[in-house]
Formats: C-alpha cells, sequence, structure tokens
C-alpha cells in the first residue's frame, strides 16, 4: 500500500514535469473521470428508487476515499445547476461493499440526486466520517429510528446480521406510512432471512407521532428495553426526545441526529460576521462585509472596491451572503467578494 | 454624485443619460448573471477536456517528429490547444468567470495556466489595474506595456522610434514580454512597489519561466530525441509557442489600440460615476468581427466592449449580449468600435508606425 503510494507520487511528479502547471491527474481525467488533483471523485454506477420520492445511489470512488464504517456520514458536492454543493449523507451500503447512499428528495441537493443522478455521473466527495459506529459485542441491540434515521441503520443491519446472524436486534422504525417507508421490504426481508432480528414499523399517520416524553413510555415500547444497547437515529427533536428518556433510565444509547433546519433563503437587515480568530463584527444594512470589517479595524484583502477585480475573494465556511448589486444569494461554503457581499443574516469567514 | 463625461472627450452625456445608461448596463449584467447554469458549466468543461485532448494529441504527435505529417499534427493542434488554454480558459478562469460554479477544479483562486507569468501577478496587473482603471495613461500600463507609445498623450522620446520593432519583438514573444510587465519595474524604480513585493514576484516568474522553458524545450524533446526525433521537435514546440504568442498579442493588440480608440488622464476620472466607468469602458474598447469560431479562438475576447463591461460574465454569454450592447451605444452616440480582424490589425500597426514619431 505505501510502496504503492510512493510510486504514484513518484510518476505524477515525473508527468507532472511535461504537463506543468497542471497536474498530470487533471490530463488522466479525460479518459479517467475518477481521477482529479482537486477533489476525490465518484462515478455513479447505479441508482435505484426506494420510495417515489427517495433513491439508493451507488457509486464507485477514486483516489482518496476511505472504505466506510457502517454507520457513518460522507460530504457529497453535486452540481445543481451548475454550481456545486454539497451535503453530508449517511451511507446505506454494508461495510466493505461499494459505497451507497439513500437519499430522499428533500431540499435542492437531495432533489438533484433523486431526481436527476444517472449512472455515469460524477459526484464530488470527502472521506466518510462520524461517530455513530456499530460495536460488535454480544449485547442485545435496540435501534430507533425515525424517516431517513433508518439509512445508517440499514448499512449496520446489512453489516451486522450476515456476520452474526444469532444476534438479537430489535428495530423500531417510525415513518409516515408504509409507501413512504425507505426499505420497507428488504427490513422484511432481512427479519425471515435472520430470526434473531425482529422489526417493527410505526406508521406515524395512523398512530400519531412517537413520542417519549411521558413516563413509562420507554419501556412500554418493549419490554427489555433498558437491558439493551439502544441506537437512535433521526431528526433533532426525535433524537433528544429518546436520548432524555433513556438517560433519565439509566439506559446505554449512542445517536446521530439530522439537522433539518433550513437556511433562511434572503434576508436584509444588519448581518453578523465572524472572522475565525473569533472576532465578531455586526455588519450595519448597506455596508458590505469589506468595509464593515475594516471599521472594526480588520484588513481584508482588496483592489477595486466595486465588484470589478476580485482581489477581495475571502473563504466563507458557514453561512450565507447576499451580493449587494444583483441580489444573489450565496449559501455554500466558498470564496466569496468581501466588496459587494454581505451577511445574510451571518457569515463566517476564514482567513 | 454627479458628473458628465471628461470635457475633452467627443461624447457629452447629461448625468441623467449615464444613471440611465448605468441602470440599462446593469440590468444585462445582472440578467445574465442570474441565468447562469448547468447549460454554461457544462460548456466550460467541455472546452477544458477538449482543450487537454488537444494538448495530449500535439505533444504525442511531437514525440514522433521526425515525420513531417505528424510535426504538422502536432504543431497545429499544441497551438490551438495553447490558444485555447491561454484565452477562452485561461484568461476567463482567472476572470473569476466561472468561479460562480464553486469548483476548485476551475477557480481563479486555483488556476495556473500554461504561459508564461504566473496566474497572480497577471491576475494584479491585469484584473486589478488594466480593468478598474482601464485606458487611463499613469494608472493602466497596459497603454503600451511601458515599452511602446500607444497614445498622443505619453511624451514622446526618441527611443520611441523602435515603437515598430518593438512590438515586432513584442508578438512572437509576446508571454516573456507580459511576465517581464507583470514584475513591474518600473512600480518599484519609483518606490510604489516594495522591493519584497519585487523580489517574490520576480522569484515566482524565473520559477515558473524555467518549468514552462523545460517542459516545451528541454524535457519533451529530450524524449522525442529517444527515437530520433529531438531536433524536430525542438522546432515544432517553438513553432507552437510562436504561433500562440503571435495569436494573443493579435487579439490583445486589437482589443485596445485600434484607431478610434479612447484613452484618459486622471483627471477625466475624477468623480467618476459607475454610469461614467461603462462609458469608458465602451470608449476604451474595441472589438473584432467574426464568426463563432473566431470568438471562440480569440477566448471571446473579439467582444471586449462587452468583456471590458462585464468581466465577471462568462465569456460563452458574451455573443449574446453584443447585439443589446450595441443598440445602447447607438442610442446614447457612443462609438462602437469594431471591424474584421485585418482591418482591425492594420489600424493598430498604423498607430505603432503613427506615433513612433513625435
Ligand atoms: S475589491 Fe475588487 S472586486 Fe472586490
Amino acid at each position: 500500500m505505501k510502496r504503492k503510494n510512493i510510486l504514484s507520487r513518484m510518476s505524477y511528479a515525473a508527468l507532472g514535469l511535461i504537463t506543468h502547471p497542471q497536474d498530470p491527474r487533471e490530463f488522466i481525467q479525460v479518459f479517467n473521470p475518477l481521477s482529479s488533483s482537486h477533489y476525490t471523485r465518484g462515478v455513479v454506477t447505479e441508482v435505484h428508487h426506494e420510495t417515489p420520492d427517495s433513491a439508493t445511489i451507488t457509486f464507485t470512488a477514486g483516489e482518496g476515499w476511505a472504505s466506510h464504517k457502517a454507520g457513518q456520514w460522507a460530504r457529497i458536492g453535486v452540481s445543481v445547476n451548475g454550481r456545486r454543493l454539497w451535503r453530508p449523507y449517511s451511507i446505506s451500503a454494508a461495510e466493505d461493499t461499494a459505497p451507497s447512499v439513500t437519499v430522499k428528495a428533500r431540499g435542492r441537493v437531495s432533489e438533484a440526486l433523486v431526481y436527476g443522478t444517472k449512472p455515469g455521473d460524477i459526484l464530488y466527495l470527502e472521506r466518510p466520517a462520524g461517530q455513530f459506529l456499530l460495536e460488535i459485542s454480544p449485547t442485545a441491540l435496540l435501534f430507533l429510528t425515525a424517516g431517513s434515521g433508518i439509512t445508517p441503520v440499514m448499512s449496520m443491519l446489512r453489516t451486522l446480521m450476515p456476520r452474526r446472524p444469532d444476534h438479537d436486534v430489535v428495530l423500531i422504525h417510525s415513518s409516515a406510512n408504509q409507501e413512504s417507508t425507505i426499505f420497507h421490504d428488504e427490513i422484511l426481508e432481512l427479519a425471515d432471512q435472520f430470526p434473531g432480528f425482529k422489526p417493527r414499523f410505526h406508521f406515524t399517520k395512523s398512530l400519531g407521532r412517537l413520542t417519549l416524553r411521558e413516563a413509562g413510555q420507554l419501556a412500554a415500547l418493549h419490554p427489555d428495553i433498558l437491558e439493551r444497547t439502544i441506537y437512535a437515529c433521526g431528526p433533532d427533536e426525535f433524537v433528544g426526545d429518546i436520548e432524555a428518556a433513556v438517560q433519565e433510565a439509566d439506559g446505554n444509547i449512542v445517536v446521530e441526529r439530522f439537522d433539518t433546519r433550513l437556511l433562511p433563503s434572503d434576508y436584509s437587515g444588519p448581518g453578523t460576521l465572524v472572522i475565525n480568530n473569533g472576532t465578531e463584527i455586526t455588519v450595519p444594512e448597506n455596508q458590505s462585509i469589506l468595509e464593515a470589517s475594516e471599521n472594526a479595524g480588520t484588513e481584508l484583502p482588496h483592489g477595486c472596491r466595486s465588484g470589478v477585480c476580485r482581489s477581495c475573494l475571502v473563504m466563507m465556511s458557514d453561512g450565507a451572503v447576499k451580493n449587494m448589486r444583483t441580489g444573489e444569494m450565496i449559501d455554500e461554503p466558498g470564496m466569496i467578494q468581501s466588496c459587494i457581499s454581505r451577511p445574510s443574516p451571518h457569515a463566517i469567514l476564514e482567513l | 454624485m454627479t458628473q458628465t463625461l471628461p470635457a475633452s472627450s467627443p461624447i457629452q452625456l447629461t448625468p441623467q443619460q449615464l444613471d440611465a445608461l448605468e441602470e440599462k448596463f446593469d440590468a444585462i449584467h445582472d440578467e445574465i448573471l442570474a441565468q447562469r447554469g448547468e447549460e454554461d458549466a457544462r460548456y466550460i468543461r467541455r472546452v477544458v477536456k477538449l482543450q487537454r485532448s488537444l494538448e495530449m494529441l500535439g505533444r504525442g504527435s511531437l514525440l514522433f517528429a521526425k515525420h513531417k505529417p505528424l510535426w504538422l499534427l502536432g504543431v497545429g493542434s499544441l497551438s490551438v490547444s495553447k490558444i485555447l488554454e491561454n484565452m477562452e480558459i485561461g484568461h476567463n478562469v482567472l476572470h473569476g468567470q466561472w468561479d460562480w460554479m464553486n469548483d476548485k477544479e476551475i477557480h481563479s483562486t486555483t488556476w495556473e495556466w500554461d504561459f508564461v507569468t504566473p496566474s497572480s501577478g497577471w491576475q494584479r496587473t491585469h484584473n486589478e489595474s488594466h480593468h478598474v482603471w482601464t485606458n487611463v495613461v499613469g494608472r493602466d500600463e497596459d497603454v503600451g506595456y511601458n515599452l511602446l507609445r500607444m497614445d498622443d498623450s505619453q511624451p514622446w522620446k526618441p527611443k520611441h522610434l523602435l515603437n515598430p520593432v518593438m512590438n515586432a519583438i513584442l508578438a512572437p514573444g509576446f508571454e516573456w514580454g507580459i511576465a517581464m510587465y507583470d514584475i513591474e519595474l518600473n512600480r518599484f524604480m519609483t518606490g510604489q512597489k516594495s522591493k519584497k513585493d519585487t523580489l517574490r514576484d520576480v522569484k515566482r516568474t524565473l520559477k515558473k519561466f524555467g518549468r514552462q522553458s523545460a517542459k516545451d524545450f528541454v524535457l519533451s524533446p529530450a524524449l522525442a530525441s529517444l527515437n530520433g526525433s529531438g531536433v524536430a521537435a525542438i522546432k515544432g514546440f517553438v513553432a507552437a509557442n510562436i504561433i500562440r504568442n503571435l495569436w494573443a498579442h493579435a487579439v490583445i493588440f486589437c482589443g485596445h489600440f485600434p484607431d478610434g480608440v479612447e484613452v484618459f488622464s486622471e483627471e477625466d476620472i475624477e468623480n467618476e460615476t459607475r454610469g461614467g466607468w461603462y462609458v469608458r469602458q465602451v470608449l476604451g474598447s474595441a472589438n473584432i468581427d467574426g464568426s463563432k469560431l473566431m470568438h471562440f479562438m480569440t477566448g471571446n475576447l473579439s467582444l471586449q466592449i462587452e468583456h471590458h463591461l462585464f468581466p465577471d460574465m462568462p465569456s460563452n454569454r458574451l455573443s449574446e449580449v453584443a447585439p443589446r450592447v450595441r443598440k445602447i451605444c447607438q442610442e446614447y452616440g457612443l462609438p462602437y468600435n469594431s471591424g474584421p480582424l485585418p482591418v482591425q490589425i492594420l489600424k493598430t500597426w498604423r498607430k505603432v508606425f503613427r506615433l513612433a514619431l513625435p
């Protein structure tokens, strides 16, 4: 592995002498779309629709990717109307198999992935990350999931059950109804195959929301619930409820939450600018990020101050800005023009 | 802020007219920028792919340059690939025209081009000095590149007798000329640029110069010599570089120097509004008429007027806004300097000769 790395680096360096100033990988890209010196790229190999509004996208990843562990997620970049946008997605494939993500069409990026992706398309990737990991132990397990929270758990089930068919695993999955339940049939198939796996569905359209706010509700969910290691995954509120209840009862829980907040689409009042060293600057309504930070004593690079030269590009790592000239909103991490942008309503700069 | 155009200008517009004109140009700019999307992204990716394929074909063929047809194929495709790389891709990417894609593979902050001058230095002299101060003598050094006398307002010195000779030398060595110019030795001499910055730029340029020359004139020919094509390959690489330089020089000179293009003084642009800035871009630039292919091969710099009005507009959109720009110019009596390539080149050279004399 190491040796291969050194060899490939040496051959890139040698090739680079005649591809200068481009990296040789940019030329290789003409034949092999996985090759890039800027990103880890992936190529979609299969798109499988799970429900009308969700799909599992399987891909092959190029250099820079690391094989995932069950329960992890990865940030994926897609071109949405020409612009690269990034979102984190749980990986649904079993460990040691081709990576896949299962996406529900909610928000621009997810919609583009579910409705607009076809085999051969390019994905941009960051390495799998996350601490929602499966400990292979003899303990009995209980998964509590809601909505897309099933995705990382699916990866766990697919990994775990074939390895330990005798495992005692309970899944309680909450979703609107059967049609909208991702992996519904596969879950039942797994249960047929592995008697130790006992799934249960909670359809909120008929049964109402699954809450655990009142005493006794947790115990009523499953008889030996507190003897099991509990994995909970789903929207923030759902996971928060369960976590509180389990902790109160002294149980054992591992959680993963999905942030379902949506960014404000437009904003024109005063904004807040946070610079990575911790400086916080209030940006009055008619001021640019460049002016406001200068007034606060922080020099940013600049030239013309009028949007022409682009010497004022700075990295926005989080938040959103509005272009004061065109009204365009940018709410993705990336380089922004500080002389004609203002926080909308907040932006974090990486200097 | 009210301002009319400089008194010396043949065009006189009222402040209200200038404001109206500003609104009209802004509207075109914002409309097109809001339309950018998948199609545009696909366009630039395809051009990049075409350029890389041509470069591999060209370089590959030149490795067997002792065979005449391969020599020709090599020189042809390498010249075209270098022209595309510098103009339709490099120049435009370095302007940030494709930054909206939020893609490090095609971004003004990560792109390094196949040209002797390093991207960063060029971005400063070009995007900042030239595009902001277009044709303002003393601020925009592109007026003659510190080398030539390109306007009556530049005081004549005896060295300007060599104007045509200098230009004839500059043309085939254009990229080296630009590299020298981007170091801004003149600004260092007058104390406007620190020693530290100048040294940094000299070092960067030398490094790039070394690697660029090694690639085309040493390493690739050395590989070619393995099959006895070494000498033919050197000739081929030199030819491709010269063809690219001649073409780039011609196109770029046609953008600002044909007769009828105006220059300005610093007083002219005191209190300049955005409307005034737009007018200056029109008066200071010139277009080359031509086919789609022509626009493509000039990196759409044949649409110099539109490019100067909207430097951040993706190049593939310039031809579609040109008729609208022309109409606005007509409406306000602004000259829209445009002509076929031979005519514009002729006009440029005529000026080079005329201004050699006092
Ligand atoms: S300072 Fe010139 S574009 Fe922002």
